[in-house]
């Protein structure tokens, strides 16, 4: 057991950002995040858009079932839908990132976008990022073999994103990490 | 007695001397003095008595008045405390006279010890003189050696009545309880024991998931790097020199 001197002097001390993360997981807060998590992080904010769309499409139908000859509704056509779904995808994800840092999805894999600083990105950066993200979504195939884990739109906007389980707003990760 | 018209006659008449005795060795010497002049007078009695006996009572008297007169010229005219002094072994009497007396006893006795320190103390500076002569690091070490402090303290002091009476206030404001506080969280994982009473099926899947879900990209990032001619990734955290560098090695 660390006594409070050597607690002190920062022997075996962590940093109290990191008390609400599980103990294996505190190792790995702040790196950079891997394919695998990101993608799949992605994947959850499509399929969380994808079936608010289905929703909107579903709930005309139903409302044009309950209330015909009343109501005339044409139910959006699949392309229209999806072009809602990309146009939806890039205002979710620009205020995601430019607010908490994360989506949905991001929460739920436990990683955050933040600047090279370590910063909240801001919100000109949000949107592009998210413009470039919904536009190029192949882009983050780049993170497999890239070095820093960066998929294309984090080499282009100098973004970067972290593993990150804790609740609290992005601040400067690198100075809260355990030295 | 009947004498001529010429002729007068002298009585001499010798009377013991009574002066106060000197103290210490020169009265010792005195008394060896008047000893030997006693002693000097006894012979020539003796002598009268030797004449008095062969030449009878007329020739007696004449030696009483005549004797005395020349034994108090002969004691004047010899300087006894020179001869005492050359003839006289001054050190085995002293010594003897010295073995004889319980001086210890004499001076109990005799001498007002109390007044004699008194005097003593009232005339010496006895602090000035232990300050200069006294090497007190020295004496207070020895002491400290010879005690056991801690239990002196144990045994002899109320610690309960003595913390007591500390303010404590100033004592905490001192301490970082704050700090304290964060070392007893971390020290306990209280966050984990938290999380444990009161997470649910929910947080524990997440965390299962994202634990998973890191597993799953280190081994992916391992597989690449093999196919890849390098070594490993560089996945330090934004905010440090290689991260603000931008470069994408």
């Amino acid at each position: 057991m660390t006594t409070f001197s050597e607690w002190q002097r920062g022997d075996g001390r962590e940093s109290a950002e990191d008390y609400s993360i599980p103990q294996d997981a505190r190792e790995f807060q702040g790196e950079r995040a891997g394919f695998a998590t990101r993608f799949l992080a992605c994947a959850i904010d499509v399929a969380l858009v994808a079936l608010l769309m289905m929703g909107i499409w579903l709930g005309i139908e139903i409302l044009q079932l309950i209330f015909t000859p009343g109501v005339q509704v044409d139910p959006p056509r699949a392309a229209t839908l999806v072009l809602w779904g990309y146009l939806f995808t890039t205002f979710y994800w620009t205020v995601a990132w430019a607010t908490s840092g994360r989506s949905l999805g991001a929460w739920f894999m436990g990683v955050r976008v933040v600047n090279r600083k370590g910063e909240r990105v801001h919100w000109p950066v949000a949107l592009a990022r998210a413009a470039f993200s919904v536009g190029f979504p192949i882009g983050l195939g780049w993170a497999l073999v890239s070095k820093r884990n960066r998929s294309v739109q984090d080499v282009v906007l100098r973004t970067i994103v972290i593993y990150d389980w804790s609740l609290r707003a992005p601040l400067v990760i690198g100075s809260r990490r355990p030295t | 007695m009947e004498t001529d018209d010429n002729r007068q006659e002298v009585i001499l008449v010798v009377r013991p001397v009574h002066e106060d005795a000197p103290d210490g060795v020169f009265g010792l010497l005195a008394a060896v003095g008047s000893a030997m002049g006693a002693a000097v007078g006894s012979a020539t009695s003796t002598a009268i008595d030797v004449v008095t006996t062969v030449a009878g009572p007329s020739t007696s008297a004449v030696l009483d008045r005549v004797v005395p007169g020349v034994t108090n010229s002969v004691v004047q005219r010899i300087d006894i405390t020179g001869l005492v002094l050359g003839s006289v072994d001054l050190r085995a009497i002293i010594t003897s006279a010295l073995d004889q007396l319980d001086l210890t006893r004499i001076v109990l006795e005799r001498v007002d010890l109390r007044r004699v320190v008194e005097a003593a103390l009232d005339s010496i500076d006895v602090t000035e003189i232990v300050l200069q002569r006294v090497d007190l690091v020295a004496v207070v070490d020895a002491v400290l050696d010879q005690l056991d402090l801690t239990q002196l303290v144990e045994q002899r002091v109320d610690i309960d009545a003595l913390v007591a009476t500390v303010d404590l206030e100033p004592v905490i404001d001192r301490l970082p309880i704050v700090e304290i506080a964060e070392y007893v969280i971390e020290q306990t994982d209280l966050p984990a024991i938290i999380r444990q009473s009161t997470g649910g099926v929910a947080s524990d899947a997440i965390d299962a998931v994202r634990l998973r879900s890191y597993a799953t990209d280190v081994a992916t990032a391992r597989i690449v790097d093999r196919l890849l001619p390098r070594r490993g990734r560089k996945l330090d955290a934004p905010g440090e020199p290689e991260s603000l560098s931008g470069e994408e090695s």
